[in-house]
């Protein structure tokens, strides 16, 4: 079970205007409280480890360099994300500087939903945890990345819409869809397993 | 948390699993919620039982964390201060001359490595699992490289100097015959560079494979020649359609169809009575799966025929139909799975 670091969000606009004022502490707290979240974040979209990191470094390089003309974003993290979720895109399908990812379906991402060792040795448990895997591996990438989203990041539906470049709309549907689609495909138990492991993010 | 005590009397493993109240006390317990629990269980022991496998599936179920180690955080930390935060303008006046001194060495040593650089500037090509790429030489010569591979080489090529390439993984390559007559000069010769070994050519058509510690050349035209890095033997000389396999220290010359060796570049594969645990290490190659198989004996049968390599759904498909097994990519795990009928 890992347990979510809380920000506190006016902790985070204090460093944002202390890190635009060239403050290097207030950059280097961004930086510790956001790296490990964007790398796991960047994970579900790609194996390579060294492109994310690389994002991860052109991120922040980035920001420092723009200090002066970078905007006030409501959400901090929002604004990490959805820049980092950008230059993923740029780095995998290998864009030039000026072109820019038209949004369609065609990426990956991947979530593994966990058992741990405790409960290996049940077979039930083994099987209903697979089949949890099934049900997710079946939904679309994009179902995929809002759930994670929501569920894990724990981002509301406006904030989803931000992240992955899509309305507000459009972020209800693809999670009302996705939450149909395994409400149909998976027996009674386990949806209540998956409702579980959702819903114990939102509770940390 | 305020439920009556009898509200529990009736529960089942579920409604555990569903209460929130139940889920924190597990999570985050504190006092309160121990004392509640532990009367919980003394009025209904029947519930006991129940509590502690409801304890076990809230303990282990998560979302898998991909982790940044702290040290890898704090090396791309320490990569991001010096390209920011370290970059400080000095508050000092320095006197003139010491600028003009100052910005002559600097002018000198960028020229210098503006120098270096253009000579010795590496192209450096890879391509992702799945996906081809053509690549013309700076003689002109052409290098199709197949998934999961890569090919290094200076961005500019001296006239007098011989051509170098480096590749690992897989690689067609057409080389452009520069040689009319006389001794072959330098900048006639063409070498590619793999592992373990050299190979000299002249201008031919060739596929060069090195992966898993294996090196196989096989020659469709002209004339070329294998050297081991080791410089220990005699080079071996190829002659169109044979096949040279380097294992286990040795180079050795096979009869075999080299057609089939190349014909991945035209989007077909081609088998030959191959075993298929080797199509499925070529899958893991090139597409990226760990191949996961149900029954050893699958890996035993052979398989002859050309398939289409366009299409790695209908690839899978098509196999599986052929040895009456399935084969399908998971690609949460990144597994393909193989199972016997």
């Amino acid at each position: 079970m890992q347990l979510h670091q809380n920000h506190n969000p006016n902790n985070e606009t204090q460093h944002w205007n202390g890190f635009k004022d060239g403050d290097p502490a207030s950059f280097e707290y961004l930086y510790k409280t956001h790296s490990a979240g964007l790398y796991n974040y960047g994970s579900k979209f790609t194996k390579d480890k060294d492109l994310i990191k690389e994002c991860i470094q052109d991120l922040f390089v980035g920001l420092w360099t723009n200090r002066n003309s970078v905007g006030n974003p409501d959400h901090v993290k929002n604004y990490l994300y959805k820049s980092f979720r950008h230059a993923i895109f740029k780095k995998t399908f290998h864009l030039s500087k000026n072109e820019t990812y038209e949004e369609t379906e065609n990426y990956s991402f991947q979530v593994v939903l966990n058992v741990e060792e405790t409960l290996i040795n049940n077979e039930r448990q083994l099987q209903v945890s697979e089949q949890l895997q099934n049900a997710l591996a079946k939904l679309t990438a994009r179902q995929r990345e809002a759930i994670f989203l929501k569920f894990y990041e724990q981002l509301s539906y406006e904030e989803i819409a931000e992240v992955m470049g899509i309305t507000v709309k459009a972020g209800y549907k693809i999670m009302a869809r996705s939450l149909d689609y395994l409400r149909n495909n998976l027996s009674k138990d386990d949806l209540l397993l998956l409702y579980l492991i959702l819903h114990l993010k939102l509770i940390n | 948390m305020k439920k009556q005590l009898s509200d529990y009397k009736a529960y089942t493993l579920a409604d555990l699993i569903n209460d929130e109240t139940f889920i924190l006390w597990v999570i985050q317990p504190d006092e309160t919620a121990d004392t509640f629990w532990q009367n919980v269980q003394n009025t209904f022991p029947n519930l006991i039982p129940l509590i502690v496998s409801a304890r076990n599936i809230v303990l282990s179920m998560r979302f898998e964390t991909d982790e940044l180690s702290t040290i890898e955080q704090q090396q791309l930390w320490q990569n991001i201060e010096a390209k920011t935060i370290l970059v400080k303008k000095t508050g000092r006046t320095l006197p003139m001359w010491y600028r003009y001194a100052a910005a002559a060495v600097v002018a000198g040593i960028l020229f210098c490595i503006g120098v270096l650089y253009s000579v010795n500037q590496k192209v450096n090509i890879e391509t992702p699992y799945g996906q081809l790429k053509n690549i013309t030489l700076p003689d002109g010569s052409i290098v199709t490289l197949n998934a999961n591979s890569q090919i290094k080489y200076d961005k500019n090529w001296d006239k007098d100097e011989i051509r170098e390439v480096w590749i690992s993984g897989e690689a067609f390559l057409k080389v452009n015959h520069l040689h009319q007559r006389g001794a072959v000069q330098n900048h006639e010769r063409f070498i590619v560079h793999t592992g373990a070994v050299n190979v000299e050519v002249l201008g031919t058509s060739f596929n060069v494979n090195d992966r898993r510690g294996h090196t196989e050349v096989a020659l469709l035209e002209g004339k070329i020649s294998l050297d081991l890095k080791t410089g220990e033997t005699k080079p071996l000389i190829l002659a169109p359609g044979d096949i040279a396999e380097y294992a286990n220290g040795k180079l050795v010359k096979k009869p075999i169809n080299v057609a089939e060796y190349a014909s991945w570049k035209d989007g077909k594969l081609y088998f030959r009575n191959v075993p298929v645990a080797k199509i499925f290490d070529y899958f893991e190659d090139i597409y990226g799966y760990k191949v996961v198989v149900d029954d050893p004996k699958i890996l035993e049968k052979r398989l002859s025929g050309t398939l289409s390599a366009k299409d790695r759904g209908v690839l899978f498909k098509a196999i599986g139909v052929t040895l009456n097994i399935s084969i399908s990519p998971k690609e949460a795990t990144n597994e393909l799975i193989v199972t016997s009928k």
